[in-house]
């Protein structure tokens, strides 16, 4: 469905966006994800044909992009990071505007617009003025907006962001019919977890570079390593944390209750060799595991590195 | 045909705004006064010369149409400096963009937007203009001159105004800088114009040169002067030439040079002045419409400065 490849670009000297490869399979919920200024939005309006990227390729179903945007433009629906409104017009009213640049008129648009507002919930708001509604409704009325010509492919940045949670909780409702609908999403948030539930895969990018991609399960099982051992002690805790602290693998070691919670650099069987340990010097514990996955910390932990 | 989308939206959300109503209402207000201040002079000449001068109160007409075409042209860049910044400033135009419409649609949907307020003042004055029709030497076909004037006018103001708001994100500076603009098509070319006749002038006398068809050739440097197209006409109104031609006329009137073919036929070209001057407004505005085109067209205006 959409083949980035190579793409780079510079805002002069600024280096927004470092090679970026992407491929994304028709009917996927893609999710965006990385810290402000990681090159989300740079990304997308290239692909919507906003900007011209200073070299790499786009392909929309085998179309360049970068050469025949004008084809394209029927096939991508997008919603900008900033909801634009224009005071004094009414919901309907904006909706038939978009409608007629695409050449839509009269009753058919009518329809159109009127079954699209339906589809977000809006269709007691056709009356509105627009910059009388609430923010979650605007974003939601931007979606409809961006659907008025059936696009394939629908990418929408950072469109939660800014939302209550039960905004947020309508906008993945509409998202999971669209996806039903046969559509093709690109979400961006530079928070994870706002992501994770609807997104069939994720891309976390930073500085310009995808630093991981994948299917939302496979990253899970990726981020095991990243989280958090939890071990449950019965006594002798002092001795377990100076224990601990000998140890190389351990960091952001931290005490809960009769638990240690630690960052512990190892696979399973060095687990199991730590836990030897522990009866070697007889301090009874009751277990050691790993906290359940976790995306969060995985994309603190992902975007956070080489920072220092 | 299809109406631009662009200016039914305008038109729509224009509509609902007081602000045109209220603008309209002041215009109005200081036309009148105007055609007010025309009618005390007459009445006060009556008394003095003791004979009643209706025939000056013709002169309401260019009067009026010399206001209104100076209220137009300050007007325009106001009306129109925030057409692409505010479209931009909302992300509406990164929205307009991935439509099929065209930049160049975009442009003119906006540049429409603009003559069609304009002109809601200039109808909304003719009530006023014509009083100057119940005193004899203005009909109706001189509205329509008039109207056809205002429209060139606007066109050409227009296109600088939303060109200059295709280029400054702040409202201020769009309107200064399309003022400057529009200032150097009146005073810059008229100027140009005054000092290369000078200059000529001067060089045939000192040189005692009878041929003359430079200087009929020079006021060709205002063909791009709005002022002009006004000035030769409100003229024509009430002679039977254009300011042009009456003044190259006057230049031989006096002398005993014979006219060559040459000089005759530059002469009689300069009473067409009104067909090139505006062919050349709406020209200059073709380009500003064009540059402001390629400036929000994304996509080229990148490639332009690459290649
Ligand atoms: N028009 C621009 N000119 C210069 N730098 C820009 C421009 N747009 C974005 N940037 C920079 O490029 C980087 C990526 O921006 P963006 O794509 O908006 O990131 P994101 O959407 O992931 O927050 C940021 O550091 C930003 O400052
Ligand atoms: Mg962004």
């Amino acid at each position: 469905m959409l083949k980035i490849d190579g793409l780079t670009k510079y805002y002069g000297k600024f280096l927004a966006l470092d090679h970026l490869n992407l491929e994304i399979e028709k009917g996927e919920i893609f999710g965006f994800v990385g810290p402000n200024g990681a090159g989300k939005t740079t990304t997308m309006k290239i692909v919507c044909g906003l900007l011209n990227p200073t070299s790499g390729q786009v392909y929309i179903n085998g179309v360049d992009a970068l050469k025949d945007a004008q084809s394209l433009k029927r096939k991508i629906g997008y919603v900008p990071d900033f909801f634009g409104v224009y005071d004094n017009l009414k919901a309907m009213e904006y909706m038939e505007f978009y409608a007629s640049m695409y050449g839509l008129e009269g009753k058919a648009a009518k329809e159109t617009c009127l079954g699209l507002m339906d589809l977000v919930n809006l269709s007691d708001k056709t009356d509105s003025y627009v910059d009388g509604l609430s923010r979650g409704m605007k974003q939601r009325l931007c979606l409809a907006r961006s659907l008025v010509h059936n696009p394939d492919l629908l990418i929408l940045d950072e469109p939660a962001s800014g939302l209550d949670p039960r905004a947020r909780f309508e906008m993945k409702e509409i998202l999971k019919n669209l996806k039903e609908m046969g559509k093709t999403i690109i979400i961006s948030s530079h928070i994870l977890p706002e992501l994770a539930e609807m997104c069939s895969s994720v891309g976390i990018m930073k500085k310009g570079k995808l630093v991981l991609h994948g299917q939302v399960d496979e990253i899970l099982e990726q981020a095991k390593n990243a989280n958090p051992l939890k071990i449950d002690l019965i006594d002798k805790k002092e001795e377990a944390i100076m224990f601990m602290k000998e140890n190389p693998k351990v960091k952001n070691l931290s005490i809960r209750d009769n638990s240690l919670i630690l960052a512990f650099d190892g696979d399973d069987f060095e687990i199991y060799e730590l836990m030897k340990a522990f009866v070697e010097r007889q301090i009874p514990i009751r277990g050691i595991h790993r906290e359940e996955g976790n995306l969060e910390t995985l994309f603190i932990e992902v975007t956070a590195e080489g920072e220092k | 045909m299809k109406i631009n989308p662009i200016l039914k939206k305008e038109l729509t959300i224009g509509s609902r705004s007081i602000k045109m109503p209220v603008a309209i209402f002041f215009y109005d207000a200081l036309l009148a006064l105007c055609s007010f201040v025309i009618l005390l002079i007459v009445r006060a000449q009556a008394f003095d010369g003791g004979n009643l001068n209706l025939k000056s109160l013709a002169y309401v007409f260019p009067i009026l149409m010399c206001t209104q075409a100076v209220i137009l042209y300050i007007m325009i860049p106001i009306i129109t400096a925030s057409s692409v910044s505010g479209e931009r400033e909302r992300q509406t135009l990164d929205i307009m963009l991935t439509t099929p419409v065209k930049p160049v649609q975009i442009i003119t949907g906006k540049l429409a937007t603009a003559i069609i307020q304009v002109f809601l003042f200039v109808f909304s004055s003719l009530p006023m203009i014509s009083l100057a029709f119940l005193f004899g030497g203005i009909n109706w076909v001189n509205i329509i001159y008039m109207l056809g004037i205002f429209l060139v006018i606007s066109i050409f103001a227009g296109s600088i105004g939303i060109y200059c708001s295709s280029v400054f994100k702040k409202t201020l500076p769009a309107i200064i800088v399309s003022m400057v603009i529009e200032l150097f098509f009146v005073f810059g070319t008229l100027i140009a114009y005054g000092v290369s006749a000078g200059f000529y002038e001067y060089y045939v006398y000192q040189n005692n040169i009878e041929d003359q068809t430079t200087s009929l050739v020079l006021p060709w440097l205002m063909v791009a002067n709005p002022a002009a197209l006004v000035a030769d006409y409100l003229y024509r109104v009430f002679n039977s030439e254009g300011i042009f031609h009456s003044t190259a006329s006057l230049l031989f009137a006096y002398s005993s040079h014979n006219l060559s073919g040459m000089e005759k036929t530059l002469i009689n070209g300069l009473n067409y002045w009104m067909i090139p001057n505006i062919l050349v407004l709406l020209g200059v505005s073709m380009i500003f419409i064009k540059m402001a085109a390629n400036r929000i067209n994304p996509l080229r205006r990148k490639g332009k400065k690459r290649g």
